[in-house]
C-alpha cells in the first residue's frame, strides 16, 4: 500500500493531481494514525509505560494485593470475653458461728408433738378443709403418707423445710402456732447502739455531777 | 484554484488529524520509571515501590491517601495472618503516621513520605465496631492488662478514651476484637517503638457500623 502510494506520488509530484494525492494521502495516513493510537497502539503504550511500574496500576491495587481478603460475618469469634462480675472473697476473713448441728436447725423446725397440732386425719375440719388425705402430697419427706412437719413462716427454716416446697397445709392456718423464735441479730441495730451511747452518757452525766457536788467546799 | 482550495482543505484536516492522533497519544511523562528524588539526603533502601506523580495524584484524588507518598513496601505475595513486614533501613526522621483499612485487613506504617511497615490485623467485631476516622494516640501502654476483659495487652496505643486500641493479639483467621486493632506481637513491638503520642491514626473501611441491640 506505501509502495504503491509512493509511486503515484513519484510519478505525479508536479500535477494537481500529484498534489491532491499528497494531500490525501498524508490525511489517510494521519487518520489511520489516529485510529491506531486510539486502538491497539495507545493501549500497548499505557500498558508499556504500567508495566514499567511493576505492573500494577493504582495504590489501591497494590496494596489490596498483600491483602488476605475481606472478612465475612459467620467466621467472626471473638479473641476475649469480658469478665463476668463476681462477688470476690475480702481481705478479712470470714466470720464463723459457733457450730450448729443440722439436726439443732430440724428440731427448730420439726413440729411439736403431732397430737398437739395436728388433728387425726379422721378429723371433720381436716376433711373438710384439706379434703383426703391421699390427695395431698407428703410434705417434709415423711414417708407412709402420714402428713409431715407444719411449716410457719416465722421460723427459720434451713433447707426448705423438708422440700416442701410452699405448700402449707390449710390446717395450719386453724390451729394455734407455736411461739414463734425471734431471731436475735448478731449485730446491735443502730437504735440499739443508740440507747446504749445514751445510757453510757447519762451514766456519765451522773457521776460527773455527783463528784462535782462531792468537790463542792461546805457552806460556812 | 480547485486544486489551491482541495490543498489547503487537505492540510487543515492533516493538522487536525494530527492533533488528534496527538492527543490520544499522549504518553505519561510523569511515568518515568526513574524514582523522585528524595527529600533528605539518605535514601531508603531494601525492595521498595517508588511511586509515580500520576500514581500519588491518582491515589490522592481516590482518597487513598490523604497525603504524599513517595515509596511502599515491596510485598510480593498477600500476607497471612500473623504475617507481617517492617523495613525503615535508610528512610529519614520524619512524622509517623498510619493507616488501618479493616476492608482489606492491613495496616501500613509511614515514616515521613514512606512506608515502613505492614502487617495483618484482626479489627472489631459486627457487634463491637472499630470507629472510623482519624485519631491521635493518646497513650502508650507496653505492658498493659486489660482489666475489662482481664487479658493482656502488650504494646497497647490507645486511640480514644473509651478504650478503643492498637495493641498486640493473636491475629489469626477469622478472630473479631471488641473494637480495637490487633496486631502480631513483633509488629507491635516495633509500632510501639517507632511512635510517639500525638502521632495520627486514621483508620478507613466501609464496613456500616452495627446496630446496638
Amino acid at each position: 500500500m506505501s509502495l504503491t502510494a509512493l509511486a503515484f506520488t513519484r510519478g505525479s509530484l508536479t500535477s494537481r493531481r500529484g498534489a491532491v494525492a499528497i494531500v490525501g494521502l498524508s490525511l489517510a495516513a494521519a487518520l489511520s494514525l489516529a485510529t491506531l493510537s486510539n486502538t491497539w497502539l495507545g493501549q500497548a503504550v499505557h500498558q508499556g509505560i504500567d508495566q514499567s511500574l511493576h505492573g500494577v496500576e493504582t495504590v489501591a491495587a497494590m496494596l489490596a494485593e498483600r491483602s488476605p481478603g475481606t472478612r465475612s460475618v459467620g467466621e467472626l469469634a471473638l479473641l476475649k470475653h469480658k469478665r463476668e462480675a463476681v462477688l470476690h472473697e475480702r481481705a478479712l476473713p470470714k466470720i464463723r458461728g459457733p457450730y450448729v448441728p443440722p439436726t439443732a436447725y430440724e428440731a427448730l423446725a420439726s413440729p411439736p408433738p403431732a397430737a398437739a397440732i395436728a388433728p387425726p386425719p379422721q378429723s371433720p375440719l381436716f376433711a373438710t378443709v384439706a379434703g383426703p388425705p391421699e390427695v395431698i402430697p407428703p410434705v417434709g419427706g415423711v414417708p407412709g403418707g402420714s402428713f409431715g412437719p407444719p411449716v410457719f413462716s416465722n421460723i427459720p427454716s434451713p433447707g426448705g423445710g423438708g422440700g416442701g416446697g410452699g405448700f402449707t397445709p390449710p390446717i395450719i392456718t386453724t390451729v394455734t402456732p407455736q411461739v414463734p423464735v425471734t431471731p436475735v441479730a448478731p449485730v446491735p441495730e443502730p437504735a440499739s447502739w443508740g440507747m446504749m451511747l445514751l445510757g453510757f452518757g447519762l451514766m456519765g452525766a451522773v457521776l460527773r455531777r455527783r463528784t462535782s457536788a462531792g468537790l463542792q467546799p461546805a457552806p460556812e | 484554484m480547485r486544486g489551491g482550495a482541495v490543498a489547503v482543505t487537505g492540510t487543515l484536516a492533516t493538522i487536525c488529524a494530527a492533533a488528534l492522533a496527538f492527543s490520544a497519544w499522549r504518553p505519561d511523562r510523569s511515568a518515568a520509571a526513574t524514582p523522585p528524588p528524595v527529600s533528605s539526603q539518605t535514601a531508603p533502601k531494601g525492595h521498595r515501590i517508588f511511586l509515580t506523580r500520576a500514581q500519588l495524584r491518582q491515589a490522592i484524588a481516590s482518597g487513598t491517601f490523604d497525603r504524599p507518598v513517595e515509596s511502599l513496601l515491596e510485598v510480593h505475595a498477600p500476607l497471612r495472618f500473623g504475617d507481617y513486614e517492617w523495613d525503615d533501613r535508610g528512610v529519614p526522621a520524619g512524622p509517623t503516621w498510619m493507616r488501618v483499612d479493616l476492608n482489606s485487613q492491613m495496616m501500613s506504617v509511614f515514616r515521613g513520605r514512606h512506608e515502613i511497615g505492614t502487617a495483618v490485623i484482626v479489627y472489631g467485631a459486627d457487634g463491637l465496631p472499630t470507629p472510623i476516622g482519624k485519631f491521635p494516640i493518646l497513650a502508650k501502654l507496653k505492658d498493659h492488662r486489660s482489666a475489662a476483659y482481664d487479658a493482656p495487652m502488650p504494646f497497647t496505643l490507645r486511640l480514644t478514651s473509651d478504650g478503643v486500641s492498637i495493641h498486640a493479639s493473636s491475629v489469626r483467621w477469622g478472630a473479631a476484637t471488641h473494637g480495637c486493632i490487633g496486631i502480631p506481637l513483633p509488629f507491635a513491638e516495633r509500632l510501639f517503638a517507632a511512635t510517639n503520642v500525638g502521632d495520627e491514626v486514621e483508620i478507613v473501611g466501609s464496613r456500616q457500623p452495627a446496630k446496638k441491640s
